[in-house]
């Protein structure tokens, strides 16, 4: 997969807007932004728990890791070419054979984790906090979207030095 | 006096006290009167913008009316730490936000965590890194500190 991907998850009372740039995005920052309620909801979607009134739009296929390593790694053997999620407090996020799944698999994937996941490359650029910028276009949504924690402007500025 | 157990890396803590992830402790071990308590309360309102309006329902400005078990996942954590000292709890599951109510459970407590980030204290504190014993007053410290120890993958 490549290029930017957007993933919109909406339900009556959230609307999040995600545009995934790289293979492997971080999303970290305070408690209480919504980055758990943002899983479960996609779970709950793809689980066909939700009925109407939820929706996960994204032109590729979605998925939620959940469990131990082994079905994990099973799990990853098996996707290809989809915008994997995964919440912090899993414990198959931080071992080395997890870290060597994810390399070869050809899928994005979305880890909220403040751990630092030692075993993988990402771009400072794409670790991102969860904000709330107030109420969806007239509609009682309160709208979150993603924001770089370490600006790209800033990132260039501080290279500049060395 | 907050201690601080800092893990970098994929090696879990080995100590039976170890709550790896506190909201799925909180989910089958909260007690009710936990909510009657003035420090939990102010808690969930400072992080979760949220009301306690009885120990089965909390007001949340987003979620509407909700049980304890959707509070926010750094709110349990802080929780738990508070209510039971004993436990070490995985305080990457607190954000920065958190930072300022570890510290007042520390002042008013013994207890333990384990961190696996750079959280952002404010000053002044005592924290004692237990990984050296080193006692850590100022941020810039406590990143020197953090920085030193060990990243261990497995």
């Amino acid at each position: 997969m490549k290029g930017n991907i957007k993933v919109v998850v909406s339900t009556k009372k959230l609307r999040y807007e995600l545009n995934l740039r790289r293979n492997i995005t971080i999303i970290q920052g305070d408690s209480a932004t919504g980055k758990t309620t943002l899983i479960q909801i996609i779970n709950d979607y793809l689980s066909s728990r939700t009925g109407p009134g939820t929706d996960v739009i994204c032109k590729k296929k979605c998925a939620v890791l959940s469990g131990d390593l082994e079905s994990v790694l099973i799990r990853l053997e098996r996707l290809s070419d989809t915008i994997v999620f995964a919440n912090e407090q899993e414990h198959f996020l931080y071992p080395k054979r997890f870290a060597a799944a994810v390399l070869k698999s050809d899928c994005y994937f979305v880890f909220i984790t403040r751990d630092d996941l030692h075993t993988l490359p990402y771009s400072v650029n794409e670790i991102y906090c969860l904000k709330n910028s107030g109420y969806y276009q007239n509609t009682r949504q309160v709208y979150n979207s993603l924001h770089q924690i370490y600006p790209e402007s800033s990132t260039k500025k501080h290279f500049k030095k060395f | 006096m907050l201690n601080i157990i800092i893990s970098r890396g994929s090696a879990d803590l080995d100590n039976k006290n170890y709550v790896f992830s506190p909201d799925t402790y909180f989910k089958y071990n909260y007690e009710e009167e936990w909510f009657n308590d003035n420090l939990v309360t102010t808690m969930v309102f400072d992080i979760d913008s949220s009301i306690v309006e009885s120990p089965h329902m909390i007001n949340s400005p987003i979620l509407g009316q909700i049980a304890p078990e959707r509070l926010s996942g750094g709110v349990k954590a802080l929780i738990i730490m508070y209510k039971e000292p004993d436990l070490i709890v995985n305080a990457s599951a607190c954000g920065d936000n958190c930072a300022k109510w570890i510290l007042e459970i520390g002042k008013r407590t013994d207890l333990t965590i384990r961190l696996g980030y750079e959280m952002e204290f404010p000053e002044p504190f005592d924290i004692c890194i237990k990984n050296s014993g080193h006692i850590t007053h100022t941020y810039e410290d406590f990143l020197k500190k953090f920085q030193e120890v060990e990243i261990i993958e497995r």
